[in-house]
């Protein structure tokens, strides 16, 4: 892991869908076919019903910042990722939560329920990272 | 679930903390262990059952030993793991299962070069996939993203929770085990340079070499003990891993089952409890734990615990020893051990007086509390 320089995410064949869906510049997230419940982890079985079915569904993109914090710490010597930096946690207007940084606003005026967008962000030919930006305005 | 009979803790045990290079986790836990089995005057022969908690190789600790224990377990090493431990122990023990068991907590955190957070720390729901990319580890980050909440919600302040680190200093320097002693004022603590903001420097635990041992047998046993038994009055769990790491209530509803319970079961309120224990990984924990197990009215820890409520002339004494933040982050185990020693009036300058019933408490996401007490149900 030494050659890291950007922090691509691991992608198996559970998660694939949502990365291959994110490159397209879709926010997507898959539902639970027995009990609805949309979640936002890529495991097999819904931890609420154990149905091992469901369906990729598309998202609005709309959320509010649930939490956010700054590092200041690096804790990811071989990236490029430099301090400081955010990381907000976005309640998803659907529900699920995802961790994801706030782009173009400064970090220092996030605030908790602001309203965010989806901002893809591409890294690579397979990869776009789901990033948000504020909804209504930018710094 | 009360019962007639109860669990009693008959020795303690510790190492020194801090940077042990020639040492590790296993070799920090016999020595820990043999430093409880001289407190409590018993022979390694006298320990049938045993629980590791952080030592990785359990063979060579059992062939080192030469114990032959009937009841074994090793649990993973997370500090939400202690509580659990303990209480399995104590059950294990009303049960029949075994009469005397050791418990040992072997760390080389510190010499080994531990990290919490980066790509070795598996921390996170997906964190491969949804945290990494994103710059996003470590637990510490994710007591700021609850604490940033709770500041909104409750209009706390960092300057507010500086009181927890203050106050567990102040008790660190009482302490000489404690591998900081220097006091330190609210400045310090908004003066140290953030970590992951608003979490400061002094908001984190002090990660270090180390091993903590505890041995427990029956009540009924602990009569003829060398030391005077600190008996577990009460034992409780609940958990809520299948929330995630984000918890909208600060894990409350979670410690609220758990206070109930050990409540019930020691027969006993918040205000018989005279020196409290929480699990301070990181300082805003101790706030959650404060209005989750009931000691202080919901959002309102910000304010409650100025004025030095939690040092040792006030409400609750908390963290005696020092805490993870001062003495040492032994993950638990050392705070469970003070809490014997607090109901031994072993503490010298750092003792509660009439310390009869102290309080373990552990946020979660395995939420754990321990009452013990000086007398047997």
């Amino acid at each position: 892991m030494s050659e890291l320089k950007t922090l691509q995410p691991v992608v198996d064949a559970l998660s694939r869908p949502f990365w291959q869906a994110a490159r397209a510049h879709h926010l997507v997230l898959p539902r639970c076919e027995g009990c609805q419940t949309l979640r936002a982890h890529f495991e097999r079985w819904c931890a609420v019903c154990g149905d091992e079915h469901f369906q990729w569904e598309r998202l609005s993109g709309r959320g509010k910042v649930w939490s956010h914090c700054i590092f200041h710490r690096i804790y990811f010597p071989s990236s490029d990722l430099k301090v400081p930096y955010n990381v907000a946690v976005v309640a998803l207007e659907e529900g699920p939560r995802l961790i994801s940084n706030i782009v173009g606003i400064d970090s220092q005026f996030i605030e908790i329920d602001m309203p965010v967008i989806v901002h893809f962000e591409d890294m690579t030919e397979e990869i776009s990272l789901v990033k948000f930006k504020p909804l209504h305005f930018s710094v | 679930m009360k019962n007639s009979q109860s669990a009693a803790v008959i020795g303690v045990g510790s190492t020194a903390f801090g940077n042990f290079p020639e040492e590790d986790a296993t070799t920090l836990g016999i020595a820990a262990l043999h430093s409880a089995l001289q407190d409590a005057g018993l022979q390694m022969q006298d320990i049938d059952g045993l629980i590791l908690h952080r030592v990785a190789d359990y063979q060579r600790f059992v062939r080192t030993t030469g114990l032959q224990p009937r009841f074994m377990n090793t649990v993973p090493g997370q500090g939400r793991m202690t509580g659990v431990a303990i209480q399995a122990a104590a059950s294990a023990i009303l049960s029949g299962a075994a009469k005397t068991i050791a418990l040992v907590h072997g760390n080389d955190g510190r010499s080994v070069g531990a990290r919490y957070g980066g790509l070795t720390d598996r921390y996170g729901t997906g964190a491969e996939q949804l945290w990494f990319p994103y710059g996003m580890t470590s637990p510490g980050a994710v007591n700021a993203l609850q604490f940033q909440r709770h500041m909104k919600k409750y209009g706390t302040t960092s300057e507010q929770l500086a009181a927890v680190a203050v106050a567990f200093r102040k008790h660190a320097g009482l302490n000489p085990l404690a591998v900081m002693q220097k006091p330190i004022t609210v400045e310090d603590h908004q003066n140290s340079r953030f970590i992951c903001e608003p979490l400061h420097l002094l908001d984190y635990c002090l990660i270090n070499d180390g091993g903590v041992a505890m041995i427990l047998t029956s009540a009924e046993r602990a009569r003829d003990a060398k030391q005077p038994a600190a008996y577990l009055r009460g034992f409780a769990m609940a958990s809520r891993l299948s929330e995630g790491e984000f918890s909208d209530d600060f894990g409350r509803e979670c410690m609220r089952k758990v206070a109930d319970d050990v409540f019930a079961m020691a027969g006993v309120g918040p205000e018989d409890i005279n020196a409290l224990m929480i699990y301070d990984n990181f300082s805003p924990s101790v706030m959650f734990n404060l209005e989750g197990y009931g000691f202080c009215p919901v959002g309102e820890s910000g304010r409650w615990i100025q004025d030095g409520r939690l040092e040792l002339t006030g409400q609750y004494p908390t963290n005696t020893n020092g805490g993870h933040l001062s003495e040492s982050y032994m993950q638990g185990w050392s705070l469970n051990v003070e809490a014997v020693r607090q109901i031994r009036a072993d503490c010298g300058a750092r003792q509660v007086p009439d310390a009869h019933f102290v309080q373990y408490l552990s946020g979660g996401p395995i939420s754990t509390s321990i009452i013990y007490g000086s007398q047997p149900v």
